[in-house]
């Protein structure tokens, strides 16, 4: 979705500059959210302030929104079929091979140091055993970093 | 009260999820299936290969899906836009007021310090699909050959899941 975005934007219509593009995507990258709404949500604001922004979100969304709305509502009805159970059992063996080789993708890169591996595990086995909320693995490890990493 | 629930429920999810969709499943898992218990595990990871197919955010497809099957069509608006609506407040303040955010040490500290939270939710991930996402030898063939084939660059991730999900049906259909 980000390279639509930019072609549209930058490329097509000429109304965001490439570095303003790329200073829009970094900042979206470290907020909170799905990155294609923070970046369209930014870019709203740039160029044509709230209102842009918030027909931006919206235009972001709703294609996702609407297909799924039309997905979920077959699939509601249908997912205890013997079939539609006998797929989803392969297709989901499969998505088991996406996502450890996505995870696989980031975490190399991610790890830079030492510091970032012991955390890691340290982390890992916190969330693992005690079973605590994700949100607190999140705040933990900024708090850490606030005082390692500062 | 359920709609209140799907909102605060998907707010936190929007005011959490740091890094990427991948990341943010643990803060929904926990959500839509530990604590509401909205969708069954099963029905979690039918979901996570439905959002493999289309191409939207995992997260608002979530978020769509669990509103749609425990509210309607209210309650996939109610949910899908609690979790925009952290982004569209978090880019507002950010434009309005910290454009120069990212250079204060405290937010590149907690920034930084992100890193290894988001690698222990995404190892979290990857042990918990693959202790639900495989049950027997078939599974654990087609996952394998599958990571090979994506790994080596010979097949994209759509035609992938498609392939598994055939080979699901001639395999676990007429048995």
């Amino acid at each position: 979705m980000i390279p639509l975005i930019r072609r549209e934007l930058v490329e097509k219509q000429k109304v965001l500059s490439e570095d303003a593009f790329l200073e829009a995507l970094s900042i979206a990258q470290s907020l909170p959210g799905a990155l294609a709404v923070n970046t369209a949500s930014l870019v709203g604001l740039m160029i044509g302030g709230v209102t842009l922004q918030l027909a931006f979100v919206l235009a972001t969304a709703l294609p996702s929104f609407f297909s799924i709305v039309v997905l979920a509502f077959f699939f509601l009805r249908f997912r205890e079929l013997p079939l539609i159970q006998a797929f989803f059992r392969g297709a989901l063996a499969v998505v088991v091979s996406v996502i450890v080789l996505a995870v696989w993708q980031i975490g190399r890169k991610a790890a830079e140091d030492s510091v970032d591996l012991v955390l890691t595990v340290v982390l890992l086995g916190f969330l693992l055993v005690t079973g605590i909320h994700p949100l607190f693995v999140v705040l933990l490890g900024g708090g850490l970093g606030l005082f390692l990493r500062r | 009260m359920t709609y209140l629930l799907l909102f605060l429920a998907f707010l936190r999810v929007g005011f959490f999820s740091f890094g990427g969709g991948l990341a943010a499943l643990p803060l929904i898992e926990r959500e839509i299936v530990d604590t509401y218990r909205w969708l069954s595990k099963p029905e979690f990871l039918e979901l996570l290969a439905l959002s493999q197919l289309t191409p939207g955010p995992i997260a608002i497809n979530a978020a769509t899906f669990t509103g749609f099957k425990v509210g309607g069509m209210l309650g996939a608006f109610v949910a899908t836009g609690a979790f925009c609506l952290p982004s569209v407040f978090l880019t507002l303040l950010v434009v309005t007021f910290l454009s120069r955010f990212r250079e204060n040490p405290y937010v590149a500290g907690f920034l930084r310090g992100l890193r290894p939270a988001l690698l222990a939710l995404l190892l979290r991930v990857a042990l918990s699909v693959i202790q639900d996402g495989i049950h027997d030898w078939f599974g654990l063939l087609l996952s394998i050959t599958g990571g090979a084939l994506l790994f080596f660059g010979k097949i994209e991730e759509i035609p992938l899941l498609l392939l598994g999900g055939i080979l699901g049906l001639l395999w676990y259909g007429w048995r």
